[in-house]
């Protein structure tokens, strides 16, 4: 079994930075990029995976992104992995998560992945749609927000489990080919070697263009997605106020405020 | 060798590794040129300037030479960074405009007087409040913004360390019934002599706790507050009275909790709190290192397990006790004795068998600890008890050898600073895939003295690495480098 997991590297912002003048974005002078949170447990899961099922079971990172997103995939790699996937040219910038599933789709067929191990949401954006996107353009099962999984080799089936609201637990069978998309909390991702550190600067990331995997242009970037940003802001922020004197006054202000809110 | 190269400072060696964390480290060290070369590699786009500018550890020299650049952008950065240096932000003083970032030099903790005195005429709300709460802003300045102060600013000026006591009192007759400023006021170590009293008598129990907290307070004044009905003043008033005032039976746990900690506690009073009903005052009182022998072996039976912990904790603990809690049933209290380094061997052997998490991280740390034992934590998985063994100052150049590939990076930060770290240890970690490490490694050898190091071993850059990244072989090059770099 091959497990395609597609990780992305996240935008972290400070706490000062500027909007771009076209009101789009952030300056992209103001981000630091580090793999995402959930991307981690999605390749602990996929790490585990293969430790189990020695010999069987091959896991290979994936990400769509320019030349710096080569950090993430040798971040995975040192922790484990022969080789990653990177997927990219000029026409992929500005694609919403619809149209990077597209290509994720793309490269599992490629791959011949029988399983797709996503993280649940990226923490810049937070969409929470590629990994189903993935499996909606495959016509596979999918779960979402998988906070444990066991695969059985023998009849090539998993079972995964979901927490519910109320504490109340899911367990669901899920024959393979499969779209998971991981939460957190699912394993304690380990720390990579510096021996893993070393490795995985002379492992292999294969450059693939969206050509190479039968993706037109149009399906891609701002011609191929389906939603766009229309404008980036900070919300203006209202003022707090430390109410103080004794009880009956602090009642009496408060009661000012609750009045001034309501306009009366 | 290459004599040419063996010729070189340390920092031009250091330098040579072309990584960018290790140059922003030796910037402050490096010669004029040098200096030069590491600013065009670290300040090759703006992207890199701004990484530089808000990094909390940079050095203060890079923020100087940044602050060169005059941009916008980059000089909030710059002015945010709590280690510019003064020079820096005189300079940004000179060159920028905006409330916002002029606000910021106000309230900066390394602006001089006489820099803050720059904004005296300024009416801005932002750089008055940020004057009004900065400790170097000249006296005469926090006067003149207490002339009109908002509320607010009251409030800040009346913690400021430099408010002088005509300022003080001015800001208490003029208070109003803003009660939490007279609080504030209470608690100044320069609060007038004649307003102690005024606070002593306010029914504001907010402004009697913080007059009780406040070194000046006289003796009579401390014994009314001691009176106080409300026990979060009679808990700063034990605080500084003497020990023949306490009353023995105050009804709140939290005053026998602070009375437990005083060091000179009559026997009458030690005995009362010894059996004190509260488990929290048993624990403090069995951590009180003035504690006689008698009331240890007593709190040493406690039924409460954190009681039984802090006599294992107390310096003046003696052996046969700490024998006794070594066999604790449970393990937090064992846990307790094995951090102690003045253990007897046979106290020690006590632990030969122990598997739990707390107490191996005690023995971890424990520089009395047999080095078999060490090496056996070091090898643990559990990251916190292999962070124990770094932590041990007397840990084995191998086992810090072996530690430094520790794949938890935080471990790796905490060894750099590993005093008796050997030197080809430290060199290695230069390597590090870690940007902290390498930068912690380098400051760390430009700091004690790399150059003074290589220089009388007349050797180089090259041989140290060699001996660095080779497997490690018994020869007398090696030998030379195992010395601690201690500086």
């Amino acid at each position: 079994m091959k497990i395609l997991v597609p990780v992305k590297q996240v935008e972290i912002l400070d706490e000062d930075f500027d909007v771009q003048d076209d009101g789009r974005s952030i300056d992209p002078d103001c981000i630091e990029f580090e793999l995402n949170e959930w991307d981690d447990y999605s390749w602990e899961t996929a790490l585990q995976l293969m430790e189990k099922h020695e010999g069987t079971v091959e896991a290979v990172p994936m990400t769509v992104g320019d030349e710096s997103a080569d950090d993430g995939l040798r971040k995975c790699l040192a922790k484990g992995g022969e080789r990653a996937i990177r997927v990219w040219d000029d026409s992929v910038a500005g694609s919403d998560p619809i149209a990077i599933a597209r290509l994720i789709a793309a490269a599992a067929k490629k791959e011949d992945a029988q399983l797709v191990l996503a993280g649940t949401q990226s923490t810049d954006q937070a969409h929470g749609q590629t990994g189903i996107a993935v499996a909606a353009l495959l016509g596979w099962p999918h779960v979402a927000v998988v906070s444990a999984l066991d695969y059985s080799a023998a009849d090539g089936k998993l079972t995964v489990r979901r927490e519910l609201e109320g504490g109340v637990e899911e367990e669901i069978e899920v024959a393979l080919p499969a779209v998971l998309t991981i939460q957190l909390g699912i394993n304690e991702p380990r720390y990579a070697s510096l021996r893993g550190i070393k490795q995985a600067k002379t492992k292999t990331v294969d450059l693939l263009s969206p050509a190479d995997l039968g993706v037109s242009t149009d399906q891609l970037g701002e011609t191929g997605s389906a939603a766009r940003v229309r404008r980036m802001y900070i919300p203006e922020r209202s003022k707090a106020e430390l109410i103080t004197g004794t009880p009956p006054e602090q009642v009496k202000r408060l009661i000012e405020i609750v009045n001034e809110l309501k306009g009366a | 060798m290459n004599c040419a190269y063996a010729n070189m400072t340390a920092s031009q060696q250091l330098w040579d590794c072309s990584d960018e964390y290790i140059a922003a480290a030796i910037h402050g060290f490096a010669d004029a040129g040098l200096r030069q070369a590491i600013e065009t590699m670290l300040f090759r786009t703006p992207r890199s300037r701004i990484r530089w500018a808000r990094a909390v550890f940079v050095p203060p020299s890079i923020l100087s030479a940044l602050a060169r650049f005059n941009d916008h952008q980059l000089n909030r950065h710059i002015i945010r960074n709590g280690r510019t240096p003064l020079e820096a932000l005189r300079h940004m003083r000179r060159v920028v405009t905006d409330e916002h970032s002029l606000g910021g030099i106000a309230a900066h903790r390394n602006a001089s007087a006489d820099l803050l005195a720059t904004f005296r005429a300024s009416g801005l709300p932002v750089i008055r409040f940020s004057l009004a709460g900065n400790p170097s802003t000249p006296a005469d300045i926090l006067e003149a913004i207490a002339l009109d102060a908002s509320k607010d600013e009251r409030r800040v000026l009346a913690g400021n360390p430099g408010a002088t006591e005509e300022l003080l009192g001015t800001l208490w007759h003029n208070a109003n019934d803003d009660e939490h400023l007279r609080a504030e006021i209470a608690a100044h170590p320069r609060c007038p002599d004649d307003l102690l009293p005024a606070a002593l008598g306010r029914s504001c129990d907010v402004i009697r706790r913080k007059l009780a907290s406040n070194p000046s307070v006289t003796h009579d004044q401390l014994i009314v507050l001691l009176s106080d009905p409300v026990a979060a003043v009679r808990v700063e008033a034990i605080k500084h009275i003497p020990a023949c005032d306490i009353d023995e039976s105050d009804p709140a746990a939290s005053v026998r909790k602070q009375t437990a900690r005083r060091v000179d506690l009559s026997a009458q009073l030690v005995a009362r709190l010894a059996n004190d009903e509260c488990a929290a005052v048993r624990r403090w009182l069995a951590r009180n290192p003035s504690l006689d022998v008698e009331h240890l072996a007593l709190l040493s039976k406690d039924a409460a397990s954190d009681v039984r912990r802090s006599v294992a904790r107390n310096v003046s603990c003696p052996q046969h006790l700490l024998r006794h809690l070594a066999t604790d049933k449970n393990p937090w209290v064992r846990a307790g004795v094995s951090f102690r380094a003045d253990l007897e061997a046979d106290v020690m052997r006590l632990f030969a068998h122990e598997d739990d998490t707390d107490v191996l991280s005690g023995i971890g740390k424990n520089p009395a600890a047999p080095g078999r034992w060490l090496k056996r934590i070091a090898a643990s998985e559990n990251a916190d008890l292999r962070r124990a063994v770094i932590l041990n100052p007397n840990a084995p150049s191998a086992l810090l050898r072996q530690l430094s590939e520790d794949p938890y990076a935080f471990n790796r930060i905490t060894l750099v600073e590993q005093p008796t770290l050997p030197m080809s240890t430290l060199l290695a970690l230069l390597s590090d895939p870690e940007p902290q490490v390498r930068f912690m490694a380098a400051t760390r050898l430009a700091r004690t003295g790399l150059e003074r190091e290589i220089t009388q071993r007349s050797c180089c850059w090259s041989d140290i690495d060699a001996v660095v990244n080779l497997p490690r072989a018994s020869n007398a090059k090696e030998n030379s480098y195992e010395n601690t770099c201690t500086g």
